[in-house]
């Protein structure tokens, strides 16, 4: 059998309908009896519905094809009167019982088999409105309808009809009639009528002048060429996308048209999305991309073209455009980095510089993953410019290693004073011990200076090494902060210094302090340290006089910018009325080593206040100087209360 | 009263000068030992049980065998492990302090960086009624740091 007009397209057409379709003709011009009829033609549903046949079965005897009795008993019937059949057969299919609709017609020069399966599809209200008899009345000018079936076009997803050209005056083509127009164009359009055909396309939808129709159609016939289109319609008033191939078939045209409204709508959200995704690439500095991996093209978001420094597509989308970009020693890692991925389809993360357009070096990471679609495999992936948080991580390592190496001297540090400083600093304190014993008197009194400075300045240099070794154990403390009643603080400090306070007739005073969280016999040497200060540094010829106060302030409404607000702190004043300090090193006095006056005026490491700043910060407070020189010094002390 | 058998292990030669002078000068009826290191101390100890000293000062930093060693090695030693041992060392460290303890030292004595401190604290130290002691063993009675 042969298809004469767009034969692909109606090929396709019946085979992808949902109805089984066979055609027969007699084996002889005598044959009578449909037994002796052999089949022509079968679509693809009629091929899988006769299974237990060969493949190809045109040409096989109908017999042998449809072995159900009645089949042949009806198809012998319609030979004899020339009118349709129809009835259901039902077919019992592994669990599952199926029922068919089947009709057998006469057919050009034999037989045609129709078997629908019934869905409720078919036994719509619609389907009742046109009972399948019906039909006959619509084949007589239309050629294609004598091919197949109507139910054939009717159950088709498309819009199909056939239309011929009205031509004016001049020869041009003015107008289509609608020869023929399948039930889905009613469904689509909402419209119960059932006279579309024979009314122009003009008439039934008068704007098919004005939205280009008309004259896409008229030019697909004078050239003969096929057209495709998509439009939008309105139908009672509701949109409808239609996407139409128009192909012309002897003299007229077939269009087909598909509703494509949803995929409009879609398309419509995903154009939204695709913006707002790229303007959350471009503010997040981040690109994405999609590679087909059978291909060497890749799909690049707009903003992996910025982030090598282009516009959208303004670079080559291939594979080996975008290793261009790499730093030379990065070049191979990447490369077979993504040749494994490729080939793996593992999941892949890496960083690698890249110069950009402006041969700027920045940091990129891609994160990748690899998955399969359709029996193709595709990477998709995101491509950050990370050049910010390496450089920041760098800097990072470089303090950490830093601050490891200091960590090293300092504890390497911590044993050489605390032991190989101390065992020949001992030894010498020792010997000077002796031989003051045991010379006293016999030596001259120039020796016996001598001997009195070598001794103080190993008491001092002991003094010194003491100091650096609280200094820097002060975060080694392995204790558990408790509650510390600084009344207690205050008077164990005050009884370390006893001697000294007697000897220069100090005068300490102090109210009623309060408790805090904290190291006991840390705290003990931040009072010690503060107070033995002030005792330190006095004023020649006036009583000393140290007062201690205690309070409780918010950290929010302190002067202290370090507090934290919304918590309190107990404040802790120790005011003195010795020599002061002038305020340019109200910060200075409590760096490491620093002095303020010349050793031998005051004794002193330098490192007393710098422990008291130590501990305050490993108690989470914090301590300022205030001083006026010649007047005296007053340290202020923050430390958090209990909660 | 027998002479109080006392063992010093110091690798320090002017150390063990300073502790034989001290000893000699609180005028104590004592009987010094001295040896350089933990092996040569272990080796003195397991010859002869006559050679069981009454009270053992120990320093730490020693070589061949070190004052952690020698102290766990004695307390090994079955007719040892009640042997009266003293510390006598120059770290202040607080985890050698605790150390010690843990291994079984009775006292620990910081070398003192005078004269006459060394002799106080040597007289504190021989004097004490050690066996009283023992039954009421605490770490703050027995740390004699100066």
């Amino acid at each position: 059998m042969k298809f004469n007009v767009a034969d692909d397209i109606f090929r396709k057409i019946v085979d992808d309908s949902d109805t089984a379709i066979l055609y027969a003709e007699p084996s002889t011009p005598k044959a009578v009896h449909a037994k002796e009829y052999l089949v022509k033609y079968s679509n693809q549903k009629a091929q899988s519905f006769f299974s237990i046949f060969p493949k190809n079965i045109e040409n096989h005897p109908l017999e042998e094809l449809v072995n159900y009795d009645e089949l042949l008993i009806l198809a012998n019937k319609v030979l004899e009167t020339g009118y349709d059949e129809n009835f259901n057969i039902i077919v019992k299919e592994a669990d599952s019982i199926l029922n068919y609709h089947v009709r057998i017609k006469p057919f050009s020069k034999g037989l045609l088999f129709e078997l629908a399966q019934i869905k409720p599809k078919f036994i719509t209200d619609k389907e009742s409105k046109l009972p399948l008899g019906s039909a006959k009345s619509r084949n007589r000018e239309l050629e294609i309808s004598n091919l197949f079936g109507i139910r054939v076009l009717d159950s088709n997803d498309s819009i199909i009809c056939y239309l011929k050209p009205i031509f004016n005056i001049k020869g041009a083509v003015e107008d289509f009639r609608i020869d023929y127009i399948n039930n889905r164009m009613r469904e689509i359009a909402n419209d119960d009528s059932a006279f579309i055909e024979g009314q122009t396309i003009l008439e039934y939808y008068p704007k098919n002048a004005e939205n280009g129709v008309l004259e896409i159609l008229a030019e697909g016939y004078i050239s003969g060429e096929n057209k495709e289109y998509t439009k939008e319609f309105i139908f009672n008033e509701k949109a409808v996308w239609l996407a139409t191939k128009a192909v012309k078939m002897n003299d007229g045209l077939i269009l087909f048209s598909k509703d494509v409204s949803q995929e409009k709508k879609y398309e419509a959200q995903l154009f939204l999305q695709n913006r707002l995704l790229s303007e959350a690439e471009r503010v997040a500095n981040i690109g994405s991309f999609r590679w087909n991996l059978a291909k060497e093209h890749i799909k690049y978001s707009d903003n992996v073209y910025r982030l090598f420094g282009y516009d959208p597509n303004e670079f080559d989308d291939k594979y080996d455009r975008l290793l261009t970009f790499l730093h030379p020693n990065d070049f191979e890692k990447v490369k077979s980095s993504f040749k494994e991925a490729r080939k793996n389809k593992s999941k892949s993360d890496l960083v690698f510089r890249v110069y950009t357009r402006s041969q700027e070096l920045r940091y990129m990471n891609t994160i990748a993953e690899c998955y399969q679609k359709e029996g193709n495999w595709y990477m998709v992936g995101v491509i950050r410019d990370v050049t910010k948080q390496i450089e920041a991580e760098s800097i990072l390592q470089i303090k950490n290693a830093e601050l490891k190496r200091t960590n090293a001297d300092l504890e390497a540090f911590n044993r050489v004073a605390s032991h190989d400083l101390q065992e020949p600093l001992r030894k010498i304190q020792m010997f000077v011990s002796r031989l003051h014993e045991e010379e006293e008197g016999r030596l001259g009194k120039r020796s016996q200076g001598y001997l009195s400075k070598i001794k103080y300045s190993s008491d001092r240099m002991r003094n010194l090494i003491n100091n650096l070794l609280s200094y820097s154990k002060v975060d080694e403390v392995s204790e558990q902060p408790t509650r510390v009643d600084l009344n207690d603080v205050l008077n164990n400090a005050l009884e370390d210094l006893a001697e000294r306070i007697n000897d220069l007739d100090a005068q300490i005073e102090s109210v009623s302090l309060p408790v805090v969280n904290g190291i006991q016999f840390q705290l003990e040497q931040l009072f010690a340290n503060l107070i033995g200060n002030s005792l330190k540094y006095i004023k020649e010829g006036v009583q000393p006089k140290i007062k201690v106060i205690g309070s409780i302030v918010n950290g929010n409404k302190s002067e202290e910018e370090s507090l934290l607000s919304n918590i309190n702190y107990v404040k802790l004043q120790f005011i003195d009325n010795g020599i002061g300090f002038e305020k340019k090193y109200q910060e200075k006095i409590f760096e490491i080593f620093q002095r303020l006056h010349g050793k031998t005026e005051f004794s002193g490491t330098g490192l007393g206040l710098s422990i008291c700043k130590k501990i305050v910060q490993s108690h989470n407070g914090a301590i300022t100087a205030k001083g006026v020189l010649n007047k005296g010094a007053e340290f202020t002390v923050y430390l958090p209360t209990l909660l | 009263m027998d002479k109080l058998k006392i063992l010093l292990v110091d690798d320090d030669e002017d150390d063990r000068q300073f502790f034989a002078d001290a000893l000699e000068g609180i005028e104590l009826n004592t009987d010094l030992h001295q040896l350089e290191n933990g092996k040569s101390c272990m080796e003195f100890l397991l010859k002869d049980t006559d050679n069981t000293p009454d009270l053992v000062f120990l320093d730490l930093n020693m070589p061949i065998m070190n004052g952690f060693e020698c102290l766990e090695a004695i307390r090994r030693t079955p007719h040892l492990k009640d042997l009266l041992v003293a510390i006598y060392s120059t770290s202040s460290a607080e985890r050698d302090i605790e150390e010690t303890f843990e291994k079984g030292a009775n006292i620990y004595i910081k070398k003192p960086s005078s004269f006459s401190e060394l002799k106080k604290s040597l007289k504190q130290v021989v004097k004490m009624n050690w066996a009283y002691h023992l039954n009421d063993f605490k770490k703050e009675n027995f740390l004699l740091k100066i």
